[in-house]
């Protein structure tokens, strides 16, 4: 049993490929807590989607024992953060369970967006930062400038380079951890106070919790209620991954572990929630518990109508271990039925969608993702519209607010032009512009949510190079002048391509959608006209012509079966296209609103 | 008995034409008495009652004419005799005397694989003829006394023009021959000119060029009977219409296809497997189906629709196309691309060149 003297709770911050997984497989081999030769590459990613997609999801904790220098041993507790701005919650309530956390920079590219809002959000914890710079093997490595980076944002010269691929300098990075980081402070006398900062679904256990033992003691049996709900339940098991699950008889003031109470539900393990013990409850919760609200809506529909079932059981079984997953079933005339969900961003619902596709086997029609609207009525009722087609017509419409959000661009200083244009495109105010060094800017600009969500992202890719990177939060809702566009096939209204737009850029969208729409829809036995309008007046048309030939085949030898499976296939890749009327409309028709571009 | 065709597969050529896909090669040494001693073994595993006979390939001409006699011997005494007895050749590949054998050992009727009568064009498919030559075929063959001769014909081949098409058209239709195939090119995959990657034809002069040929054939006495065929007055080919009316058929040799009662089955491709796989008395099957009635009832639309005199209710179990699609038939009928003709329902000339995009709404 560790003292809480020697227990160390910390977390690595890091940009995606800037080397996090690789160091913490490094510090666990280090500790011998896994041999080499149990060592799966990048070993706390486990979900099969996070390994390819080289990113974080679910935060875990992993606990270590190190004999430091100074002959003790100490605990030190690992926890995993996501990577991603979709997940700034998880991330936030992860650092509030350490005192510490490695910040680290890869030596060739330095300080990215998203490193530099997670290492602000760690300050502002009090979290005590151990610079590391990894990748020192490289021979495009420059230490010296990355240091100078880190001094000049946190004013720490003490920096720790690394290579986290060869083991070099990583001794002296678990030394920095012992003597540098804090042992935890709570109170092991006091009432039980826990915090959940994650959580997962387990088949046999049900939601398990991980947590961090702020004050008093948790073990099986307690009686145990959960803050913000106010349920309650009977422990069954603590323990803590060693990387693999232990149990242990308690977790004590300052600990990190899982905790098992048979609760059904990740609902009742909600992130920053505080864990109190029933019969001896503590009278404040911890500070920070937010509940986590979707963004970013879309609908999702099967492309077969008899698959909603499946889908309704599938987003179900997600939502067991993803409590910021949310949907509701909602009817599109064009698409029948399907769901409306939430997402905290665009990877989520990027994750959800694939794995809704890839793990049940569900071929899909994902409507173009759209942020929650605010808009007052004439008659003054305040509405919430997460579908561009719920929109109400322009005469009921007083006002309309959409979200606004802080965006952070790290970028060369060459390409600060460019980001600025786009930036202006993307109807942003300019606020800020700092250096970090000679060469690298800070960019800060006010931009709709919205923007963002078309194609921001790539956009700013593609104008830098690759170089710049982003990270955003959402600051306010704020009145815009905007109008509904409605795109019309074979003269019918398809609600599921509506979409909001900002009446200056109407126009403009509505014929370039118009143009991607014929670029998509195949030929079809007839004519089909597209076109685009704003309320009755059409802005645009374009029409797909009718499909001239397809293969005039000759029917050689009898082999009929061969020709009819031909047949059946042409079919069978239909059906991945939604009929709507008699028109067939491929998935990506409907993802055709983000990819409009402004070049042509 | 069953009545069925026969369908015997020679997979020998002497050159594999650019577009080709089939299942054929230039002969190894020995390869064609081998395979048709095999041939023999397999003829003798079937009991049918022959209604026609058509010898394809590869080239069938390329085996040598006193081979190829017995073989035709053997089919005979075994299923014939037959109505109908088609063999394919080549202009390169034959004489008077090899004609004459053909005729006197009882096929009455000649596929000739001309494709072009343009000489370029001819060049550019890779074939060992040229239009002079595949004329002179044509006349001898009237001459030995063949009544009933069909030209393949091949439209759109990447590097032709409507021009070429239109000479090709009217030289045939001024010759001497009963039937002919117009088939519209097929990029095939396996095919060296798949490989080539040339420019294709644009869609629209490609269907320029078959309704061309559906303009020039009527006009000259050729009258439309399927999709791609055409024939002077009683001159249909009686085997293919096999296949479209889905009626019973046996296939022998490599790769070849059968139909007999409730089956479906295809012989293995491999010419040495089949070789050997008889002679040690082993089966030579390698795919075998089973027509429910769901598939027959799809075989039947795809097969009868492309008939010009359409699909009749007995095809579909006397039931019509509309009482069984109500709203797919209602749907293509207003769109013109599928009219009445009495009791049957047939392709529109609009909906001939998207046939498969059609058919397969009934999928």
């Amino acid at each position: 049993m560790t003292e809480q003297d020697k227990i160390r709770n910390f977390c690595i911050i890091a940009h995606i490929d800037h080397g996090k997984s690789t160091l913490a497989d490094r510090l666990l081999e280090l500790t011998n807590t896994v041999s080499e030769r149990e060592m799966k590459e990048q070993l706390l990613d486990s979900m099969e989607l996070e390994r390819e997609r080289g990113i974080t999801i679910k935060a875990k904790a992993t606990r270590m024992h190190y004999k430091a220098k100074d002959g003790e041993v100490y605990q030190l507790n690992l926890i995993d953060t996501p990577g991603h701005v979709d997940f700034s919650y998880e991330v936030s309530r992860s650092l509030a369970a350490c005192e510490g956390a490695l910040l680290i920079v890869d030596a060739t590219q330095g300080i990215e967006a998203q490193t530099l809002a997670n290492l602000y959000q760690a300050l502002d914890h009090d979290l005590v930062i151990i610079p590391v710079i990894n990748k020192i093997d490289l021979p495009s490595a420059d230490v010296d400038e990355v240091s100078r980076e880190i001094e000049e944002l946190i004013g720490l010269e003490t920096v720790y380079p690394v290579s986290a691929k060869t083991g070099k300098g990583v001794e002296a990075v678990l030394e920095a951890i012992v003597n540098t980081i804090p042992a935890p402070k709570g109170i092991s006398h006091d009432p039980l106070r826990a915090l959940i900062f994650d959580s997962y679904f387990d088949s046999y256990k049900g939601a398990v919790a991980y947590i961090r033992v702020v004050d008093g003691t948790v073990k099986p049996g307690d009686k145990i209620t959960m803050f913000s709900t106010g349920k309650t339940f009977e422990v069954t098991e603590v323990g803590t991954m060693m990387p693999s699950q232990v149990s242990f008889e308690s977790l004590k003031t300052g600990e990190v572990g899982y905790l098992v109470a048979v609760m059904k539900d990740v609902k009742d393990t909600q992130v920053g929630d505080t864990i109190i013990n029933t019969l001896n409850p503590a009278k404040e919760p911890l500070p920070g518990y937010k509940k986590v609200k979707p963004m970013v809506y879309c609908g999702l529909y099967p492309v077969d109508n008899d698959q909603f079932p499946d889908l309704r059981t599938a987003l179900e079984k997600l939502q067991l271990n993803d409590a910021s997953l949310v949907f509701e079933p909602e009817t599109s005339a064009a698409l029948g039925f399907g769901f409306r969900c939430g997402f905290l961003g665009l990877l989520h619902l990027d994750i959800i969608q694939e794995r809704l596709e890839r793990e049940y086997n569900l071929s899909l029609i994902t409507t173009a993702p759209s942020v929650i609207y605010k808009l007052i009525t004439t008659s003054g009722l305040e509405l919430e519209i997460d579908n561009p087609s719920k929109l109400p017509s322009v005469q009921e419409i007083a006002e309309i607010r959409e979200p606004m959000v802080k965006a952070t661009v790290i970028t060369p200083e060459r390409y600060v032009g460019a980001i600025m244009q786009l930036c202006q495109d993307k109807r942003g105010t300019f606020k800020n512009m700092e250096y970090l060094n000679p060469t690298r800017t800070i960019l800060t600009y006010i931009l709709p949510l919205s923007e963002i969500l078309m194609d921001f992202f790539d956009k700013l890719k593609s104008s830098t190079q690759g170089y710049a990177s982003l990270d955003y939060e959402i600051i306010a809702y704020e009145k815009a002048d905007l109008v509904k566009l409605d795109i019309l096939i074979s003269s019918k209204p398809v609600d599921a391509l509506s979409a909001i737009i900002h009446r200056d850029k109407a126009a403009f969208y509505g014929r370039q959608l118009a143009k991607k729409l014929k670029e998509v829809i195949p030929e079809q036995m007839f004519e089909v006209p597209i076109q685009a309008a704003i309320g009755s007046k059409v802005i645009a048309r374009e029409t797909v012509k009718a499909l001239r030939k397809d293969v005039l085949s000759k029917c050689y030898g009898g082999d009929i079966s061969r020709k009819r499976k031909l047949l059946e296939k042409q079919k069978e890749g239909k059906k991945r296209m939604k009929l709507i009327g008699k028109v067939e409309i491929p998935q990506e028709a409907f993802m055709a609103v983000l990819k409009v571009d402004n070049d042509d | 008995m069953i009545k069925a065709g026969v369908y015997v597969h020679l997979p020998f050529c002497l050159k594999k034409c650019t577009y080709c896909d089939f299942l054929s090669h230039p002969p190894k040494k020995g390869e064609i008495a081998a395979y048709l001693d095999a041939l023999e073994i397999e003829i003798e595993r079937f009991k049918v009652e022959g209604l026609t006979l058509f010898i394809g390939g590869g080239t069938p001409s390329v085996v040598p004419p006193a081979l190829l006699v017995e073989l035709i011997h053997k089919l005979q005494q075994t299923y014939g005799p037959f109505l109908e007895a088609s063999i394919e050749i080549n202009p390169a590949t034959v004489d008077r005397d090899y004609l004459q054998a053909l005729l006197f050992s009882g096929i009455n009727r000649l596929s000739i694989g001309v494709q072009s009568f343009d000489d370029s064009t001819l060049q550019l498919m890779g074939r060992l003829h040229n239009s002079r030559e595949a004329k002179e075929v044509i006349y001898l063959a009237r001459e030995v006394g063949f009544k009933n001769i069909n030209i393949d014909l091949i439209y759109g081949y990447p590097g032709t023009d409507i021009i070429s098409i239109e000479k090709t058209l009217k030289t045939a239709v001024a010759l001497p021959v009963d039937h002919i195939s117009y088939y519209g090119l097929q990029l095939e995959p396996g095919s060296e000119l798949f490989r080539k990657n040339l420019l294709q034809i644009a869609d629209e002069e490609f269907v320029e060029m078959y309704y061309l040929g559906l303009e020039i054939l009527e006009a000259n006495g050729f009258f439309q009977y399927e999709v791609s065929n055409f024939a002077k007055e009683n001159k249909e080919c009686n085997h293919n219409l096999i296949y479209w009316h889905n009626k019973e058929y046996l296939g022998l040799g490599a790769g070849a296809v059968s139909r007999l009662g409730r089956r479906r089955f295809k012989n293995i491709s491999s010419t040495d497997l089949y070789i050997t796989n008889l002679k040690n008395n082993s089966r030579i099957i390698a795919d075998s189906e089973k027509l429910t009635a769901d598939l027959l009832l799809k075989e039947n639309i795809m097969l009868g629709l492309r008939l010009k005199k359409g699909l009749n209710p007995k095809q579909l179990g006397d039931r019509s196309l509309e009482e069984l699609y109500p709203t797919e038939t209602a749907f293509l009928l207003k769109e013109g691309l599928l009219e009445k003709v009495g009791p049957n329902i047939r392709l529109t000339k609009k909906a001939l060149p998207i046939m498969n995009t059609v058919i397969s709404r009934f999928f």
